[in-house]
């Protein structure tokens, strides 16, 4: 890499269901405008500007012909990035790599959602093969029910450490000034919630969410000047599985997750481990913003991601491992589970982490030092993005 | 922060309709074709790992190589590998029509050890568990069009 790179301005919206008094340009400004006010800096301290959302959710397709105006894109360079659930944090590390490079010094990334405006479940569903799988498609609820349900049977989860992870999930929501559904939940309640799709409660998928994230991003040389609190980007990894499930001996023996077969999260976690000297996630980690849409997902990706052995990721919920003032906290902010403006989403994981090591996450900033934080994000069923945040470097 | 709207905000319904059509390739092209035909389930094999290619295709992903003609019929049966009861209300996203409910779907593991994702004809949860073997039932002849689609349902044939 040329340069260091470090993130010295975040910004998000508040949270909600619906957004009737902004359209969809007027929501990326509020974040980009927080995000600049953050940094101490105006747009003509911006060299290039990167923006996306998951366009099929609202119907238009080159959403960058209207935003310019909102995210401050006029006779700047820049482009507009949409990959599913990663959007985010492919946008984040779009905005890193040209800092990196060394032809841009500031960048602003922006990453909205507002599912007020379409069907997000028509645009899931058109993700999917149109020849192969499509009219099987059933959605992010069902696919998530299936992974529970397999999860359970291969590894003696019961649906008690589901509604534990939940529980922990709105602990942090209620503490996140920003966060969408603050509930005040107990394990009862959790439990008692409208059952979807067994084993899939209401309560364990995320909910649809309106709202819009930015970071500014700046070289090393640059992010020094801008603030004394740079977060620097440490590494950042996208990687792809295969498109399609196809034979693979000994698969069988896997805790499987539907549609997934080899999966990228292993891949990526371990690449960025490996690159990082990460040996013990638990110990050289301090905290985790993972993408998790659904409590099922969550409780599986811990294992995926390395970071407890195959098989313990409930015994972790089960333990309290996870909870803020756990041995190895994830998703202090309350996660995906509690807020999803899906483009904006992954990159809300980049936005907390780096509001943890900066020390600047009020109430639900954990109290021990954060030194390195770990993002992660899931695009369609097929790539994850993962990054690591430092203190340091 | 938003201020609770005092005011009026205008919303405009966009109902939106793009018909598409999508090239099947020579690959996918000749399993439809058997499916339609001959109510057979082909794969292809890479000629480098030699595991089989299911839905058949051009390049082996993990070996980037050419797959070719190697052609495998598979069997119509199966084990279930799991499941879910789809219960809430959706539609058809090829067709926009409502599925009836309830409907289970599973991953169903050919004998030869591919999977695909597909309706059970059993539609009592109770009735379904994980092992159970299954096996294709596929449209009549006249009414099969060359698309996945032209398999009914799997079957149960055999419990655990």
């Amino acid at each position: 890499m040329a340069e260091r790179v470090a993130i010295v301005g975040v910004g998000q919206t508040y949270h909600r269901s619906r957004r009737p008094d902004v359209n969809q340009v007027e929501l990326m400004n509020e974040a980009v405008r927080a995000a600049l006010d953050d940094a101490q800096l105006t747009l003509k301290d911006i060299d290039a500007v990167v923006m996306g959302n998951m366009e099929l959710f609202e119907g238009n397709y080159l959403v960058d012909m209207w935003a310019s105006d909102g995210i401050g894109s006029y006779l700047k360079p820049g482009m507009k990035i949409t990959t599913g659930g990663t959007t985010g944090a492919t946008i984040s590390c779009a905005a890193f790599t040209y800092a990196a490079s060394g032809l841009f010094n500031t960048v602003l990334a922006v990453a909205f959602e507002k599912q007020d405006e379409g069907d997000t479940r028509a645009g899931l569903i058109s993700v999917r093969d149109p020849l192969w799988d499509r009219f099987m498609a059933i959605g992010a609820v069902a696919t998530f029910a299936r992974m529970g349900r397999s999860y359970m049977r291969a590894s003696g989860c019961q649906e008690e450490h589901a509604a534990l992870l939940r529980v922990k999930a709105d602990r942090g929501a209620c503490r996140n000034p920003y966060a969408h559904l603050k509930l005040n939940l107990t394990i009862e309640d959790v439990m008692n919630s409208r059952m979807l799709i067994w084993p899939m409660r209401l309560l364990y998928m995320c909910p649809t969410t309106v709202g819009a994230a930015a970071l500014v991003v700046a070289s090393e040389r640059k992010a020094k000047k801008i603030t004394k609190k740079p977060v620097w980007v440490q590494d950042w990894v996208t990687v792809h599985q295969q498109s399609a499930r196809v034979h693979r001996p000994g698969e069988e023996a896997r805790v499987r997750t539907i549609g997934v077969g080899e999966t990228s999260h292993e891949r990526a976690a371990q690449l960025i481990y490996k690159r990082n000297g990460i040996t013990k996630p638990i110990r050289d980690i301090d905290v985790a913003e993972i993408y998790e849409p659904s409590t099922w997902g969550e409780l599986i990706w811990y294992e995926l991601y390395g970071f407890c052995e195959p098989g313990e990721g409930w015994r972790w919920a089960e333990k309290g491992v996870t909870d803020m003032e756990g041995e190895f906290p994830v998703n202090p902010s309350g996660g995906v589970v509690a807020t999803n403006p899906i483009g904006a989403t992954a990159m809300i994981r980049i936005v907390e982490a780096a509001l943890q090591v900066r020390g600047d996450a009020g109430e639900h900033q954990m109290t021990r030092p954060v030194r390195r934080a770990f993002t992660t994000a899931w695009g369609g069923q097929n790539w994850t993005v993962a990054t690591l945040l430092s203190k340091s470097i | 922060m938003t201020e609770k709207p005092s005011e009026e905000f205008l919303v405009m319904p966009i109902p939106l309709e793009l018909p598409f059509q999508w090239a099947a390739g020579p690959y996918l092209g000749r399993f439809f074709r058997e499916l339609r035909d001959n109510a057979r389930l082909l794969a292809n094999k890479c000629p480098q790992c030699g595991r089989l290619l299911f839905p058949p295709r051009q390049v082996c992903a993990q070996c980037h190589v050419k797959v070719g003609e190697d052609w495998v019929e598979l069997s119509d049966k199966g084990v279930v590998e799991d499941f879910t009861v789809v219960v809430e209300p959706m539609s058809d996203p090829s067709t926009g029509e409502r599925r009836t409910l309830p409907y289970p779907t599973a991953t169903i593991r050919l004998e030869e050890g591919v999977s695909l994702i597909h309706y059970l004809e059993e539609t009592d949860s109770a009735k379904i568990r994980e092992g159970l073997k299954v096996q294709a039932v596929f449209k009549p002849r006249e009414k099969r069009k060359g698309e996945m689609r032209d398999i009914l349902y799997f079957r149960i044939v055999e419990g655990p």
